[in-house]
């Protein structure tokens, strides 16, 4: 091999290897690199219950996971929908809010989930939830989103100081970050993602809910009667769907 | 002819491409990542990176960022296997590609977001270096043949 071939092997070489050992030092340094794939891990409602946000009674037989992005229009749309579903049934469906906030695109959503949790530390959690969503064109892509909330927080006599500090608080942050790594475990890849006591709804219509809700009580209720009539007297009917979440 | 003075407009670039490189390949692994970019020096880093400026038909803008880095690193490598001038030359006439780019991003962040994100402003003053050497160099050097 001629000499000067030799030394251009080399040179590029130890090029390529310096850059590329740079490179993977970097992405090992910066959390590496999300492949986006998924595992269908299902949803465990039990796991983080004492600080989720739950909507309706603790007992339901039904609970709907909703996975979801304060800057999202379809998220907004799917209000309404959801209301009219706990409305219609008042005892048997409760409802927990989890972010899954689309950072990429939006740029004031992971500010708007921790401030809905600020807001949720004085107990307010889904009043703020509900100007958020009303009130969702204000401040999307608004630079002076941050003032804006600290409006609304204390349009909903908020303790405004502790609010802003709360808002320092980093356990906001990874209360959001924990909501939005269930959802990656469950499979969720956009919003609104809705779960019927762990299984993924596919239509997020009224109809789609009505149709799946009734589909699941229609399973508990057989559920119930086959304990029954096996004769340990139902005193756990709900073997199979999952506990109520019990706090926040 | 490979007078001194080229001789340090050629390491100047070779040392200053690469630092871009890195830079813009650490933001485009933490768009994919879907992580956001926290700041130690500057405030705002999140508000930038997840801008919609970020993103351009779906690609994140620093992937641009990365490959444009890469070029210049790969031709000033040539540059230095070969010595040929016309490498060098190409990776000068490249090099306003980056500048402009750096100052429609920095207008932006300016005027637009007014918010600044660290890494962005780094990569702004890494290709306004190679921009700087690439016309002393341009400069320098007249088409001889």
């Amino acid at each position: 091999m001629k000499n000067s071939t030799k030394k251009s092997l080399y040179l590029w070489g130890g090029s390529f290897l310096a850059l590329g050992l740079l490179v993977w030092g970097l992405a090992r340094m910066s959390g590496g690199y999300n492949s986006g794939t998924f595992n269908a891990v299902p949803l465990d409602l039990t796991s983080a219950a004492e600080f989720e946000h739950v909507k309706g009674p603790m007992d339901a037989g039904v609970t709907i996971v909703e996975y979801s992005d304060f800057q999202c229009p379809y998220c907004k749309q799917a209000v309404p929908v959801v209301e009219q579903i706990l409305a219609e049934y008042p005892d048997t469906v409760n409802l927990i809010y989890r972010h899954y906030p689309l950072r990429q695109a939006h740029a004031q959503t992971q500010l708007a989930a921790e401030v809905s949790e600020a807001a949720g530390r004085q107990g307010k959690f889904w009043e703020m939830h509900d100007v958020l969503f009303a009130n969702q064109e204000k401040w999307s892509g608004n630079l002076g989103a941050r003032s804006i909330f600290e409006a609304y927080a204390e349009a909903l006599e908020l303790d405004v100081a502790l609010f802003k500090t709360d808002l320092q608080d980093r356990a906001l942050a990874e209360k959001v970050q924990h909501d939005y790594e269930s959802g990656n475990d469950a499979g969720v890849r956009g919003t609104p993602t809705f779960f019927i006591n762990g299984v993924k709804l596919k239509v997020p219509s009224y109809a789609g809910f009505v149709e799946a809700i009734n589909t699941e009580l229609d399973r508990l209720e057989e559920v119930r009667e086959s304990t029954i009539n096996a004769g340990e007297s139902g005193s756990n009917p709900e073997t199979v769907g999952t506990d109520a979440p019990t706090a926040e | 002819m490979t007078s001194k003075l080229t001789t340090w407009i050629a390491r100047g670039l070779l040392l200053v491409s690469p630092i871009g490189f890195l830079d813009a390949t650490y933001l485009t692994l933490k768009h994919y990542a879907g992580q956001t970019v926290g700041c130690t020096i500057t405030q705002g880093c999140e508000i930038v990176t997840t801008s919609s400026y970020s993103v351009f038909y779906g690609i994140p803008v620093a992937l641009f960022g990365v490959l444009y880095y890469l070029l210049i690193v790969l031709l000033m490598i040539a540059y230095v296997d070969r010595k040929q001038e016309n490498v060098i030359r190409l990776a000068c006439w490249i090099t306003p590609v980056g500048f402009v780019a750096s100052l429609y991003f920095v207008g932006i962040q300016a005027f637009v977001l007014q918010a600044w994100c660290q890494y962005c402003i780094g990569s702004a003053i890494t290709s306004t270096l190679l921009f700087l050497l690439g016309m002393t160099y341009l400069a320098t050097h007249k088409r001889s043949n």
